[in-house]
Parts: structure tokens; sequence; C-alpha cells
């Protein structure tokens, strides 16, 4: 039975939080708190955080460097509509990321804080080398690079009484790209994932080349072996080949209820091979993503 | 002129064959509607059920007291409080409280009444149990075990069923193909959409209690109650509705008689509503099979011979164990007519998640050993997977494959073949397949399917309508079969209006009350508008009948008609319809009729579904999917397609991706973020069509469909795997692991 809340805090004015989230717990969109409490855990007191989304934009560009802010307490449907083409590989994951309904509430800070190994929106943020911009309890700001942030399962670098504020990534490039496998279309916690992003040269080359995939490790890891075999080369069979071959070094798969440990290793391959896959002629380059085959009535 | 409003004087339009919206549609969709769930009664209480969270375990003690002292709880029921503690006649139906041992995690062990849900819950935390653990049945390879423990003093095979028309083995000798194949399909959940729950009251002067719980069988449910509280049956009233929801779950679901125990205890009305993990791990599931099939072939694609053996897991009790195995036995030759054929199926008792009734009943699952069977023949032999099937059809009036009994001439397998064939999907399979993009291989298969409507001949399966006219004119029917979230009180509505020919709007259709409706057995075997249909149509005939005979002009002066009737005291009418046995029960021994019980009336249905595999990730989508219905006189088209599209939908949710999984007795999938469904977003763009026909038995030429469009949909997808990327998976679901683990181990493309 879901133990009684009987505070709910909703701040408007972020200069008021960390005094409000002393001995509290900050929500924002609720739905990983929600299920959390609905499982046993005490919350007596949240602040909610969906108050301060009224106070600026989703999504920040910086004309001179191109550097993207993201806010974390604004819905990842706003994200996904601030950031847009500036953001492939964000954007496609967004697309992919629970349902709609969820969408419209859940957000970047309550998906990177759950600390979750299968979070969507973490691979793309880690590809793009993401830092993540903390209030402390003093109303102090630190900044910390995503990939220090993650911790392990359930375990992020964030004190009690911290929150997260925004999230900054410089400038990703035009192309990338986020996949998913789970085990329906929507709604599903990811059984693997994958974001990308490259700058495609004129000659073909692959450079600045960036994975990251998540569900294979403690944390979402970066590819750093693979993207190493890709970076300065034309992704033709062979290097294709190289890279899928190293991608074992990368990553630690788990056996779990969703997927066994052989299977993640496999599918993993099989993943960075699809993104690799050069876009079809005539065809939109992630038709066979999200095939479009409901044709007009007959 | 609107809807149902006619002229006097003249014919009114057909409400059959013309869509109507469900009667309730707009209060679910605005939430006015109030289920069984939602019901509050003043002074009421909250209940909870403290269930055996191990498997298998012997029940040394019970302390109770502790819970009795938290304040707020009003009692506590276990199996010394029950008169008589059993779900059924037979030790084998199980305790409605556990008593002596446990068999099964999520067993009721102690039912408990708060004046809040909280301090109930509470209570169940203090209440002292002492177990000591007993060697677990994990599935019936373990409980076959010549030192399994029994889990009954009759054993661990609940049930056994064999038959044979002939020496398979001596057909299979002359076979230009024989195949011999082995599948499996898992465990699944309803996943209806209310759980299992509402509210008792007691009725301490009267000794009764009145029972809001959804319910496919209010009649046995409140027999259940009756023989639980040692009451009689007439003291028990089920009010069985509206309920969101059944598939089957509600056929053997004991909430009825939690809520009649916590009530008559408590002295007060007490409100009990399930947990989805509760159900997940106490509700009843579709039987997990093991099915092989041994089937031969000549060149030209006839079948010569098959023997279908089938093993099934019911968990502790018997729930439908063997009914369900009857049924897969009738249904393991398939829609086809052929000369040989044997079936050999057992149930076991395990301390797995108990299985009991989900639509298809037994079918989906022996259709899969068949189907697959039949789609790599078509394969082996170079022949057309559809013109192999259209060359062994059993078509009207044929007999039956194993037991030779005669089937009617409203069987259309045939024709919704034909229709399927020619259909795009179908005809237009190797475009589909030329434009696959990328890594998605695409590919298109077809299944059929049949399944009987009703319980079977030598049954003396029954429904039965009353009827009453008023001095206005209106009309109440109660009927049954009950309404379970398909709406059927819309359907039996316009069948009224056409056989009275009065306006609709005058006709109030009730079901799902026992003190109102008269014993029409379950809603169940896709019997409702086929069976509860001719009961409504004969209790309007008749009150047609009596009219004429009195000269009375119902259709024209139905006020003046209703006044005259009440005058008379024929104002009511009570009818009932008999489903027919098969006029030939061909080589079923005529004493044993019941337990084979063939059935006279089948509904078939043929599915084309495309899907497309991704070869390096093993994931498969279904955008598409054709379903032919051949169901007689569609009555409510609207509901018969939603009808379809929700049993495809649970067909695909079998094919790849729903799997209930119990390990050691211990329920692994334990909530619906382990245990996957489809959502909208897996959901195939559907087509059915209905084939042209009639059963000249049913209501208005109608015959049962529900179950039958889930058969076909698995191994129609299984087919298109096969047509797609080569390999044709055995074991369901077709998880991307396990489509990945395929592909790689046979590569063919």
């Amino acid at each position: 039975m879901t133990p009684a809340t009987p505070t709910l805090l909703r701040p408007t004015d972020p200069a008021d939080v960390s005094r409000l989230l002393a001995g509290a717990r900050a929500v924002a969109g609720g739905t990983d708190l929600l299920v959390q409490r609905r499982a046993g855990a005490e919350m007596p007191t949240l602040v909610d955080l969906s108050g301060l989304a009224g106070t600026r934009p989703a999504v920040v560009r910086d004309d001179a460097t191109g550097e993207l802010t993201l806010s974390a307490v604004h819905p990842l449907t706003d994200i996904a509509d601030g950031a847009a083409r500036a953001f492939p590989a964000l954007t496609a994951a967004i697309g992919q990321f629970a349902s709609t309904t969820i969408r419209n509430r859940a957000t970047i800070g309550g998906n990177l804080v759950t600390g979750s190994p299968a979070a969507d929106t973490a691979p793309a943020l880690l590809a793009a080398g993401a830092v993540v911009d903390i209030v402390t309890p003093d109303g102090a700001r630190r900044t910390v690079d995503l990939a220090d942030f993650l911790l392990g399962p359930r375990r992020v670098d964030l004190a009690v009484g911290e929150w997260v504020t925004s999230v900054r990534v410089p400038q990703p490039p035009a192309e990338g790209g986020f996949r998913k496998i789970g085990g329906r279309r929507a709604q599903a916690i990811s059984f693997l994932n994958l974001a990308w992003q490259w700058h495609r040269e004129p000659d073909g080359r692959l450079t600045g080349v960036r994975l990251a995939m998540g569900s294979v490790a403690p944390t979402v890891v970066r590819l750093r072996t693979a993207a190493a075999a890709l970076e300065a080369q034309i992704p033709t069979q062979d290097v294709v080949d190289a890279a899928v071959a190293v991608i074992d070094a990368d990553i630690s798969p788990i056996d779990d209820l969703r997927a066994s440990a052989h299977y993640r290793r496999r599918c993993a391959r099989g993943l960075l091979r699809e993104a690799l896959l050069p876009p079809s002629p005539g065809e939109r380059p992630d038709q066979y993503v999200t095939p479009t085959t409901r044709e007009k009535n007959q | 002129m609107t809807p149902g409003a006619h002229a006097v004087g003249t014919s009114p339009a057909p409400w059959v064959g013309r869509s109507r919206p469900s009667l309730e549609g707009n209060d679910i969709v605005t939430g006015a509607i109030t289920y069984v769930t939602d019901r509050r009664e003043e002074g009421m209480l909250h209940g909870y059920v403290l269930r055996s969270t191990v498997p298998h375990a012997r029940i040394d003690g019970i302390d109770v007291s502790a819970a009795l002292a938290l304040p707020g709880v009003v009692t506590v029921v276990t199996a010394a409080d029950v008169p008589v503690n059993a779900l059924g006649p037979r030790d084998v139906d199980g305790p409605a409280l556990a008593d002596t041992v446990v068999r099964q995690v999520g067993e009721a062990i102690a039912l408990i009444a708060a004046t809040d849900a909280r301090t109930a819950e509470a209570a169940a935390g203090l209440i002292g149990l002492d177990l000591t653990a007993l060697p677990v049945v994990d599935g019936p390879a373990a409980a076959a075990a010549p030192d399994a423990p029994q889990l009954h003093e009759s054993g661990n095979v609940s049930g056994a069923i064999a038959f044979s028309s002939g020496d398979v083995e001596a057909a299979l000798a002359d076979a230009h193909l024989v195949l011999r194949r082995s599948v499996h399909t898992p465990a699944q959940e309803h996943v209806a959409i209310e759980t299992p729950g509402g509210v008792a009251r007691w009725d301490a002067d009267a000794t009764s209690v009145t029972i809001w719980c959804g319910s496919q069988n209010p009649g046995l449910h409140q027999r259940k109650v009756a023989r639980a509280l040692d009451i009689p049956q007439e003291s028990v009233r089920m009010i069985a509705n509206p309920v969101g929801g059944a598939f089957g779950s509600r056929n053997d679901d004991p909430m009825p008689v939690f809520l009649a125990l916590l009530a008559r205890r408590a002295g007060a009305p007490v409100h009990v509503h399930m947990t989805r993990e509760d159900v997940m791990a106490a509700g009843a599931k579709r039987h997990p099979f093991w099915t092989s099939i041994d089937i031969g072939f000549a060149a030209d694609g006839r079948i010569l011979g098959s023997a279908v053996r089938a093993v099934a897991d019911t968990g502790p009790i018997i729930t439908s164990g063997p009914n369900v195995m009857k049924t897969s036995a009738e249904m393991s030759t398939g829609p086809y007519g052929f000369d040989v054929a044997s079936f050999d199926g057992t149930v076991y008792y395990t301390n797995n998640a108990n299985a009991g009734a989900f639509r298809g009943y037994g079918v989906p699952q022996v259709a899969f050993a068949i189907e697959n069977a039949i789609t790599e023949a078509a394969h082996e032999l170079g022949l057309d997977p559809a013109e192999v099937r259209l060359r062994n059809v059993l078509d009207g009036g044929d007999r039956h494959s194993l037991y030779r009994h005669r089937t009617t001439t409203s069987l259309n397998v045939r024709a919704t073949l034909r229709t399927a064939v020619e259909h795009p999907l179908w005809a237009q399979r190797r475009q589909w397949q030329a434009g696959a993009v990328g890594p998605w291989r695409r590919g298109t298969g077809i299944a059929v399917a049949m399944k009987g409507v009703g319980m079977g001949s030598g049954t003396g399966d029954t429904a039965r309508a009353r009827l009453h006219i008023d001095d206005r004119g209106h009309v109440i029917i109660w009927a049954g079969p009950n309404h379970t979230g398909q709406s059927i009180q819309t359907t039996y509505g316009q069948v009224a209006a056409d056989a009275l020919g009065l306006p609709i709007e005058t006709i109030d259709v009730r079901v799902g009350d026992t003190g109102e409706v008269p014993e029409s057995g379950p809603t169940a075997a896709s019997r409702s508008t086929y069976a509860g249909g001719a009961a409504v149509r004969a209790a309007c005939d008749e009150l047609v009948e009596r009219c004429r005979g009195l000269g009375l002009p119902l259709a024209t002066d139905a006020a003046g008609v209703g006044t005259k009737l009440v005058e008379l005291g024929e104002a009511e009418v009570n009818a009932e319809f008999r489903l027919p046995d098969t006029d030939d029960i061909g080589i079923v021994p005529p004493e044993q009729l019941a337990t084979f019980a063939p059935h006279r009336v089948y509904g078939t249905c043929t599915q084309v579904v495309r899907v497309e595999v991704n070869t390096l990730t093993g994931e498969v989508r279904v955008p598409e999917l054709l379903c032919v219905l051949d169901c007689g006189t569609p009555i409510n088209p609207a509901a018969t397609i939603g009808q379809a599209e929700g049993g495809i939908l649970q067909g695909l949710g079998m094919a790849i991706m729903e799997d209930h999984r119990v390990s050691e007795g211990i329920p692994r999938t334990t909530s619906l973020e382990n245990y996957l469904v489809p959502t909208i977003a897996d959901t195939p763009r559907m087509h059915t069509l209905f084939i042209e026909g009639s059963e000249d038995s049913g209501p208005f030429g109608a015959k049962g469909m529900s179950e039958v469009v889930v058969v076909p949909t698995p191994p129609a997808i299984a087919a298109a795997i096969r047509d797609a990327v080569g390999v044709l998976p055995q074991e369901l679901p077709v998880t991307p692991e396990r489509m990945l683990a395929l592909i790689e181990e046979a590569p063919c493309m």
C-alpha cells in the first residue's frame, strides 16, 4: 500500500528550492518516484520542481559556441521540441522514450538522478559529453561530468539536499541517432540502447565519433574502443566489422529478467552495425527504425 | 428518421447486422460507470487477503492474535472459520483458504477486514505463519517423476484424455513427408483491466449474502459461495456487473467466496480489490503447453494422418485443466479433414501458477503445433501454404478427423481461406517482401483456425431468458450469459428488437444478477451471442406467438397489448435454448459423449499477417493483419470487429512478448513492468472481414467467434517470420532474444 505523502511543496522560484529540500525529496515528473512510493518508499515531504519550468525555457542555445543548456525540470516533450534538429540523438531518444503521456511528465533531471543503467536519455547525453549543473544545499552551484555523475545502479553523485537544475552539452554534430531494444514498442525498459554522433567529412570519413550504450554495464557507458576503431575511417564493411568486433571490451552486461548477457553482447554488435548502415536512397534515414507501414485504407 | 425510431404500421429497419454502440460506452469513457470495485456501501469495511509467498509448505500453525489486536481490525478469517472450506465438490478444487498446506505462491491463507485498507494490510503482516518448506514440484516433468511429492491424494495427474480414429503410424508409413515436431506455448496472463474485487453485504436477519463481484458464471459462483458458507443457494445473490474485462479470468476466480466469508464474519459490508501484483501471482493463467505432433503428407500436400501429444501444467488445483485439454483434443486436427488421427493429452498438478480458463481454452496451444507443421510442410513440398490448407479443409457437414462426428453446414473454413488469399495482403506478399529496408526483412504468413461454440455434445448446455412486457409496451428481458466487458446486453437488445418488431429503446436487457436472471451458464466457449441470443430470440418468439394466438397486434400497439397481457397474467415469458448436439456422434462411444463433447457448431477464422524481422537485433514487428471471420451473421458488426481485434492482440502478445515466467515455483514476472502486453504502438493495422454464412440453430444465423480469433495469430506470425528470415519459431513468445538466436543458429538468408 502506498505510504502517505502529507506535504507537497511547489516552489516557483529557484531560490526557494534548497531551503525547502531540507528533509524532503525532490520530484519533477514523478514517473519513477511515484512508482517507488507505491512500492513502499516513505516520502513524507516532496518538493515539486516542475513549477520551475515556468521560469525559463526548456532549451537554450548559445549562439557563439552552439552549446545547449537543457532544463532538468521540463517535460521531455518540451526538451525534444526545443532541441529538435540541434541534438538529433536526444530528440530520437525522447521519441522512443516510454510513451507520449510519460514524455509529457518525465524530465531529464529525473531520468538521470534515478541512476538507471537503462535510462533512455543518458546515452545521447553521455555521447555528447554532457555536464550536469547541480545546486548545493547552500544555494551554490557545482558542475560534474555526466560520466562522473553516474556511479552505478541507482547511484549518482548527488548529495542529500542537492538538486539538478540543467544539463549542458557542447554543440552536437548534425549526424546522430538513438535506438533502443525493448520487449515492445512503447512503455518498455530497454534491454539495451545505443546513442551515436559523428561528423561525416566530405570524403566519407567519420570524425568525432562518440558512442554510448545503456543496460550493458552498471551505468550507461561510452563505447570508447569501438569509437576509436571508427575514428577518421570511412565506414566500409571491414571498418564496421573491426569496430563491432571490439565492442565487448567496452561493455560488461549481465543476465536479468529482460535479457541475457549473451543476447546483450550480440545485440550490441547488431545495434552498432545498424547505426553504421548507409541511409537507403529515397528513404528517410530512420525509416527502418520507425517503419511507416500504415498505409491508407483500401 | 433516427435509428430505432419507426412509424407505426411499418416494418422497422432491422437491428441485426447494424453496428450499435455499447449501451454503457458513454459511461465508460466518461468515467461515470460504477464498476463493482467502485461500489461503496454505508459502514463498509476494507478487506485484505494474506497470500503465501512460498510455493509449497506445510502449515504448522497460524497465529492471528496480534492481527486481531491491531486497532481497527474487525475480523480475521482462516481455514478453521470457513464452514465448508472448499471451492468445489472435489478435493482437487482446492480449499477456499489454505488449511494444512500451501501449494503455490499467492494462495490465500487468511482474510482480514478492518476499518480501512491500510490497517487491513498491516494486520496481514502481523499474522504469524509457522510453515515448513516442502519440495517444490516445478513443472510437469517434476510432477511425473516416480519419487515426486504428491500434491493431491489422487496424485499429480489432474486429467488425461486420449482418443484415436485409426493407426496413425501405419498411415505415416505411406507418407511422402513426415514431420515430427515439438512446440511450447507459455503461460499467459489475462490482464483484464479491472482486477478482481467488489463488495459483499451480509443480511443477518435473512442469513443471506449479496455480492457485487465480476463473474463469467454468476450461477457457479452462487453455488461456490453457498457451499463455502453452508447456506442455501437461494441465500446467495451474485450481482456480477459491470465488470472491466474477464477473458476467462472470472471463471475460476475465488473472490466472490472471499467477499462473502468476510461480510458474514464481520457482520458488515466488506470491500476487497486485488492489486495487479496479487493477480499476477495468484490469478489463473493460460495453461502452458508442451505439444508434439507427428504428421504425414502425400506429395500433393494432403494430410494422411496426425498424432498429437500434449502436456499441460495446471498448477496446484484443477480449475479448468482437464476441460481445457478436452478442447485441445478436439481441435488437435485443426480445421482439416483427414482419415486417421490420434490425441494423447495429460494435465499435471504442480506448484507453479494456477492455470485456468483463458480465451481459446486449449486451442491456441495445439493449433500452434499443427499450423506450424503445415507451414513447414508447404515449404518442404514446394507448395503454396494457402493451397496446402485448401487441399485439406474440413468442409461444412464433413466428419471431424478425430471423432468422426458430423459438423454443421455453417462451417465455412474454405470461404475464409479463399477470401484471405484474394486479399492484397496475401496476393501482394512478394511486393511486401521486396520492399524490405536495411536490416528489416519482411514476410507474410497465413494460418487457419476453428473452435467449437458452446460446451459440446452431451453436456446439456442450456441458456435461458425471461421476458416481461408492461402496460406501456416496454419490455424487460433478463438473460444470460453475463456481460463481461463485451456488452452482450447490447447484442441481446438487437436480437429482441428484431424478433419483437418493437423499438429498441423500449427494450431493457438485464444481465448478471442471479436474483433476476435465470441460470444460463457461463460467458465462455464463445457461446454468449449464440446461446444467450437464441434464448432471447426464443422468449421473444414465444411472446409474438402468444400475441398472435390472442389476436393482439404487438408491433402496432405495444402499450395496448402489454396492458391486455398484464390483465390476463400473460405478460411474462420464460424460454430456454438448449444447444443442439451433433446429429451423428461418429465413433465417440455414446456413454462417453460428454467426456469428449464434440461440437456441432464451430466458428472459424483465417488470418494473414505481415511481419518485419530485424536480422541484427531479433526484433519482430507486426504492422498489418487481415482477419477473415466465419461467424454466421454478425449481429453487431462493430462489436464483432472489436472482439476480433482484441483477440488478435492477445494472440499477438502470446506470439511475441507475453510470458508469465515461474521458476522453482516462484513467479518472476510480477507486475506489468516485467510482464509485457501489447500497447497501441504494437498494434497492427487490422482488417476484419466477414464471410457470408448462417448457422441455422443460432439467433438470426449467428454463431460464436470471440475465441477463434486468438488462435491463428501466433502461427500466422510464425509463418510470416519463416517467410521473412527462413526459420520457423517453435517456442513462444518469439522475443528478440529468441529470434536472434534462431537467425544465428540457422542462417538461410
